[in-house]
């Protein structure tokens, strides 16, 4: 394919940016993999898990399969990639991250040549596999499936999330972070058996703070986005702008670039600087990875004078307040991960809701229309994603009970472009817009 | 199938008491009902409607053995009752039954990893003379999705021809099963003597 058409390709393909540091997203991932393969250290393929202070401080370059499977759907490459692995017998029906991921390595094994097709030149060779259960158990069993293709020890650590009914119980919260506590040293043991060297503690200890300011800028900036009229960086944007605060935690790069961020936007909200002209009807993404294939469907959602002003899949996390008295950095990230899933618990008891379990990838949108002055959700089931399928048509119920605003279903998935009709998403996001503008919105 | 559905919903006695009468009616048979065909061992997840084993024997197989969730995994090991006993309990959960969801921690390995993950299924089949093996995975899920390929490959590799089917709950592939299952058997023939 000559340059120009793939560039073409790419712009039919892509949102437009609307802030300039979603621009710098593209040049910070593409250093994520190379990096791998320049600096000579040593690397950690690795699940997401609120933890990356950890490898920071290690000294391992961590490389994220998950991030590979959606930077590989913009790139519209993974077709090859999931046709190998389901060739091996993973079924369709499972993580498209991981069958790109699966796959990716299946061909490097049976050519013994990184896959040409990959984007950025790859994902470089781990030498250690770290899954987690953050979220869903496709995190860790991923992970040890990896190890059919990759020659590399794997560890996998669980990251439990509290009940929401019982997350403010003090004995609740010791048992939580005894065990998170107990779980995190494990990590740090295997890792320091493979590396052959010991954590430095008070670095550890530094870049847990690091990390802290980081988790504040990050939410200053989209809370003060979403809140925005007209709104300055629409939900396009912060599903590239929460990339550093996923896999750059820990280093001065993700608080230089939050930094930069809570600037535009308030330069912006000053300058009562939007994205669209008139916003005629404001959005939130309610549910549901993106569709990372076909990301231009927002470019196409603005052009009907909506705009998603707000996406509570990557709900921006609060600098948590860690007292002086606990002293260790383990137990430091430990209690800002419990605090975390506290203060979503209490956040959806305000609505009164009781005995449920906190959806955690998911968070609750119900809680943002007010503040975003939203008109309509949109949510967006995936034929692949149960961790951030499920939950929302209790999301949508719960919002049909206590609000006057609709919500819109719309059905694909996040890498598998297979499962995506442009017919079908516009003929439902255009009748959405017709029922908004009756309601007289 | 039916008898341990049951016994998940009957009062303890009950069930007790049924599955006396059902081990001395097995005991006092003097041959296999069937005659010679292929035994069969079913591995899976939350496997708690009779039809795909009816299936299976229909098609002219005996389902001599199982590893799903309502079977011998829910059975096959007991709680100790010594000691703590909300520790056994946990034990029994986490460290005995040999669930995909449940992630243990290897030094050694790939190999060593694979043998401390799905030996005990190959020696399930060597001990229950088994013939063949039918993954029957239900669709969505992922902790036994992603075994798959390496519980298909590891039975393969000790011998024992294996076909993995995908199902969803409502059991609307069992159709489309039937073609597979009988190519399945006739490849792998007729099967021991069971009472050789």
């Amino acid at each position: 394919m000559t340059q120009t058409a793939e560039k073409e390709k790419q712009a039919k393909t892509s949102a437009h940016h609307w802030t300039k540091s979603a621009g710098k997203v593209r040049g910070l991932v593409r250093d994520m993999y190379t990096r791998a393969f320049m600096e000579g250290k040593p690397v950690a393929w690795v699940m997401y898990s609120m933890i990356n202070e950890i490898f920071v401080a290690l000294d391992v370059i961590p490389v994220y399969p998950e991030n590979f499977g959606a930077l590989c759907a913009v790139k519209r490459v993974t077709e090859p990639f999931m046709a190998r692995a389901e060739a091996d017998g993973y079924s369709k029906v499972t993580c498209s991250y991981a069958r790109v991921g699966l796959g990716y390595t299946a061909l490097w094994q049976d050519t013994g040549e990184i896959p040409l097709s990959a984007p950025d030149s790859g994902m470089f060779k781990p030498v250690m596999l770290i899954g987690s259960s953050l979220a869903c158990d496709t995190r860790f069993k991923w992970f040890q499936a990896f190890q059919r293709y990759v020659d590399a020890p794997h560890y996998s650590f669980d990251n439990p999330i509290p009940p929401l009914d019982k997350a403010s119980l003090p004995e609740v919260r010791s048992q939580y972070m005894k065990y998170t506590v107990a779980q995190l040293k494990g990590l740090v043991e295997f890792m320091e058996g493979i590396l052959g060297k010991k954590m430095d503690w008070d670095r550890l200890d530094e870049i847990v703070r690091l990390g802290q300011k980081t988790y504040g800028l990050w939410h200053q900036a989209f809370m003060n986005a979403g809140r925005a009229v007209p709104c300055p960086m629409p939900a396009e944007d912060a599903f590239n702008n929460f990339v550093p605060a996923f896999f750059l935690m820990g280093q001065q790069d993700a608080v230089d670039f939050y930094q930069g961020l809570v600037d535009e936007i308030d330069e912006k909200v000053r300058n009562k600087e939007g994205t669209i002209p008139v916003e005629k009807y404001r959005l939130i993404w309610g549910g549901g990875l993106p569709p990372w294939h076909s990301m231009e469907m927002f470019n196409y959602v603005q052009e009907q004078g909506a705009v998603f002003v707000f996406q509570s899949v990557y709900i921006p996390i609060p600098e948590v307040d860690i007292p002086d008295r606990i002293t260790h950095p383990l137990e430091r990230l430990a209690y800002a991960l419990f605090e975390n899933a506290a203060l979503r618990a209490e956040r959806d008891k305000s609505l009164g809701l009781t005995g449920l379990c906190n959806f955690v990838g998911l968070g609750n949108p119900l809680l943002y229309i007010d503040e975003c002055q939203a008109d309509g959700i949109v949510m967006h089931w995936l034929r692949s994603c149960r961790g951030t399928t499920i939950g929302q048509i209790y999301n949508k119920n719960l919002i049909a009970e206590r609000s006057d605003v609709p919500t819109l279903l719309l059905e694909s998935d996040m890498c598998d472009v297979s499962s995506f009709s442009e017919a079908v998403w516009k003929t439902k996001l255009n009748a959405f817009f017709e029922s908004l503008e009756q309601r007289g919105k | 199938m039916e008898v341990v559905r049951a016994v998940t919903c009957i009062p303890v006695d009950e069930a007790n008491d049924l599955l006396r009468q059902i081990i001395d009616q097995v005991k006092s048979r003097q041959q296999s009902p069937a005659g010679r065909r292929p035994r069969l061992l079913i591995y899976g997840s939350e496997l708690d409607h009779p039809a795909p084993i009816q299936l299976l024997e229909d098609a002219g197989a005996d389902v001599v053995v199982d590893d799903i969730c309502m079977g011998t995994k829910s059975y096959l090991t007991d709680v100790a009752t010594e000691g703590n006993l909300l520790t056994n309990l946990a034990q029994r959960y986490l460290g005995s039954i040999t669930c995909p969801r449940t992630f243990r921690f290897s030094e050694g390995t790939r190999q060593q990893d694979l043998d401390g993950r799905f030996g005990y299924l190959a020696e399930l089949a060597r001990e229950y003379r088994v013939d063949g093996a039918i993954l029957y995975v239900l669709m969505f899920c992922d902790t036994f999705e992603f075994d798959v390929p390496d519980v298909r490959d590891y039975l393969q590799g000790s011998g024992i021809p294996t076909l993995h089917i995908e199902d969803d709950y409502q059991l609307s592939g069992l159709g489309g099963m039937r073609t597979r299952i009988e190519a399945f058997l006739e490849m792998i023939g007729t099967g021991h003597d069971p009472d050789g």
